[in-house]
């Protein structure tokens, strides 16, 4: 048994599952969205030669929830990029408890970046900032911040616990 | 702050936290020791480094690629790609390198062309008897051609954090990746050369190439819009991202007939969760490089660095070829991009080397690091499609590294292989 082995099923996948679902449909309908948007302005550009004023901002904004919340979907499916080198030098015991102390680092990121995020979002919300082309207020751009970093959090809380059940089970 | 910085990141990476998190915890670190201790400046650094038009055309082509794998298009490419060279001793070797080069011209990203074409003609490469391990390794190395080829994801990032044309690195990326082709097929040549079980099979027929190509004919074009568009002017990248994306959509949908709307959740969320992967940890080394930029720590790479190779541009560029292919070995090209590129480029400035040139370079070398052992994200996808083990597939694809080492120095030493095409840009 290595460092690379995924915890069993457990009752919390569920929400893994959910949170994956959910989002799923929410980001493909923003792509198409911000396909939409881009696609509709190269036509407006070269056929009825003038551009769409609030196309750039809208699809940039657009952008910026797709990250975010792709990047949940990206967690859950372990997609992230990263450097799995421990597992070749270490025993599978202190591998584990490599990985667990990864996943603790990782919670700790993303409480600070829950923090930082929604500081930055309510900043923007009292500051009444709008952007320049469309009445959108920056606040709600910037509140996909805290909204990504909770989900986040929750999911490598339940990885954490699949990791501990590994270490206590299969490794004593 | 050097040891700081060096310490903190290797730390967590090495730990095995994913990339974009350890950036984000480096730039954490630095600004507690700064003195500057803000979460909310942080998370701003990382949202300014995501909020970018430009970076908006890596999800369309990643879009683009990801339909044509699923529509249809990938597989009529390879049909032309075969009518062409199939008929040679080993010809589906060169089929293999050729279909890379023409999907390389759709796609942006070299892990989804690898498993285009590895699942394509991998399994049929098996079946006519050629070596599992050396077919496996040829499709793996060919497919590094994808961001070298234009267009190119790597090169989109590049040109934003660079501050670069990104059309003017498109364009200087044909030329190296028509030379790694070429290599490669040498390579190839010089492995079936004479060996029984690579054996001939049929003739060349001119009407069959034309059939093919007729049959192709829409997915061909596809290749023809995105370079077109580009090398005329016409458009920018993004434009030709979308455009693609959608043209790519409507040939799959309405005349190939090959996309079902069913599978179009699982394309666009695929699209999303790269293009997450990719733009979060484009976000998290923006953080680290405002912090890293603060601490003045390029300077000092660049005085360490001008000390190496004195006033010399070829010894200083060739400290960082290995630093690169030594970074390649064990991290992915995005990344290394991400967290070398600004802290080498200012360097290269003040050798008097052109951005476009440096850049290119630097793509060129961390896209061969797709295929070094122990991390390379090609080679694990090679691995899964062949079920080939990673030790063995080690030992078979180095003297493609090779192939790639010495395309590395050809393009380094030989400037103008970067430079000429672009050079032809109205400016």
């Amino acid at each position: 048994m290595d460092c690379e082995t995924v915890a069993t099923a457990s009752r919390l996948d569920v929400i893994s599952r959910v949170m994956d679902k959910t989002l799923s449909y929410v980001v493909a309908i923003l792509l198409v969205a911000m396909s939409g948007i881009v696609f509709g302005n190269v036509i407006c550009r070269y056929f009825l030669e003038a551009s769409l004023a609030w196309y750039e901002e809208v699809s940039r904004f657009l952008l910026i929830w797709i990250v975010f919340l792709g990047a949940v979907i990206a967690l859950i499916k372990g997609d992230h990029l990263s450097i799995e080198l421990l597992s070749l030098v270490l025993s599978p015991r202190a591998c584990r408890m490599a990985v667990i102390l990864s996943d603790i680092l990782v919670l700790a990121a993303l409480a600070i970046m829950f923090q930082g995020a929604w500081d930055m979002a309510i900043d923007s919300l009292n500051s009444g900032w709008l952007a320049s082309s469309v009445p959108i207020p920056y606040g709600w751009v910037y509140m996909v911040g805290p909204v990504s970093a909770a989900l986040m959090f929750v999911q490598t809380l339940i990885k954490t616990a699949g990791d501990i059940r590994i270490l206590k089970e299969a490794l004593p | 702050m050097i040891p700081l910085f060096l310490s903190s990141l290797f730390g967590f990476i090495v730990l095995g936290i994913p990339i974009a998190f350890a950036l984000f915890l480096t730039a954490l670190v630095l600004a507690w020791f700064m003195g500057s201790w803000s979460p909310a400046l942080v998370v701003q650094t990382v949202f300014r480094g995501i909020d970018n038009f430009p970076l908006m055309a890596i999800p369309f082509f990643l879009l683009a690629g990801e339909i044509m794998n699923t529509g249809g298009i990938a597989q009529r490419i390879i049909t032309v790609a075969k009518a062409m060279f199939g008929h040679v001793r080993g010809g589906l070797g060169y089929v293999t390198v050729v279909a890379s080069m023409l999907i390389s011209g759709v796609s942006g990203s070299a892990v989804a062309d690898a498993s285009a074409i590895g699942s394509l003609l991998y399994p049929v490469m098996k079946k006519e008897g050629y070596e599992p391990e050396k077919a496996a390794a040829l499709f793996a190395a060919a497919t590094t051609n994808g961001p070298i080829i234009p267009p190119s994801i790597p090169m989109v990032i590049f040109g934003v954090i660079a501050n670069v044309s990104i059309i003017r690195l498109f364009i200087g990326g044909i030329i190296p990746g028509l030379i790694l082709g070429v290599a490669l097929m040498i390579g190839w040549y010089l492995h079936v050369r004479g060996k029984a079980r690579y054996h001939v099979e049929g003739k060349f027929s001119l009407i069959g190439v034309l059939k093919a190509c007729w049959e192709a004919f829409w997915a061909l074009l596809l290749p023809v819009i995105i370079l077109g568009g580009i090398l005329l002017g016409i458009c920018t990248a993004t434009e030709a991202a979308v455009v693609s994306a959608v043209y790519a959509f409507i040939v799959s949908v309405f005349i190939y007939r090959e996309l079902k709307m069913k599978d179009m959740l699982g394309v666009l969320v695929n699209t999303v969760r790269g293009t997450a992967v990719v733009l979060l940890v484009c976000g998290a080394a923006m953080a680290a490089a405002y912090f890293i930029t603060t601490a003045q720590i390029p300077e000092m790479m660049a005085n360490l660095l001008l000390r190496l190779s004195g006033g010399n541009w070829v010894l200083f560029m060739l400290w960082v070829n290995i630093l690169l292919l030594i970074v390649g070995c064990v991290m992915d090209l995005t990344p290394a991009l991400l967290i070398l590129g600004p802290m080498l480029l200012p360097i290269a400035t003040k050798y008097g080397l052109d951005p476009v040139y440096f850049g290119v370079v630097i793509i060129v070398n961390l896209c061969i690091g797709l295929i070094t052992p122990p991390v390379g994200n090609i080679l694990f996808v090679a691995c899964g499609i062949s079920k080939i083990s990673m030790a063995k597939m080690a030992r078979a694809i180095w003297p493609n590294i090779v192939i790639g080492i010495i395309v590395i120095f050809i393009v380094t030493y030989l400037p103008w292989t970067v430079t000429y095409l672009p050079s032809l840009l109205p400016k």
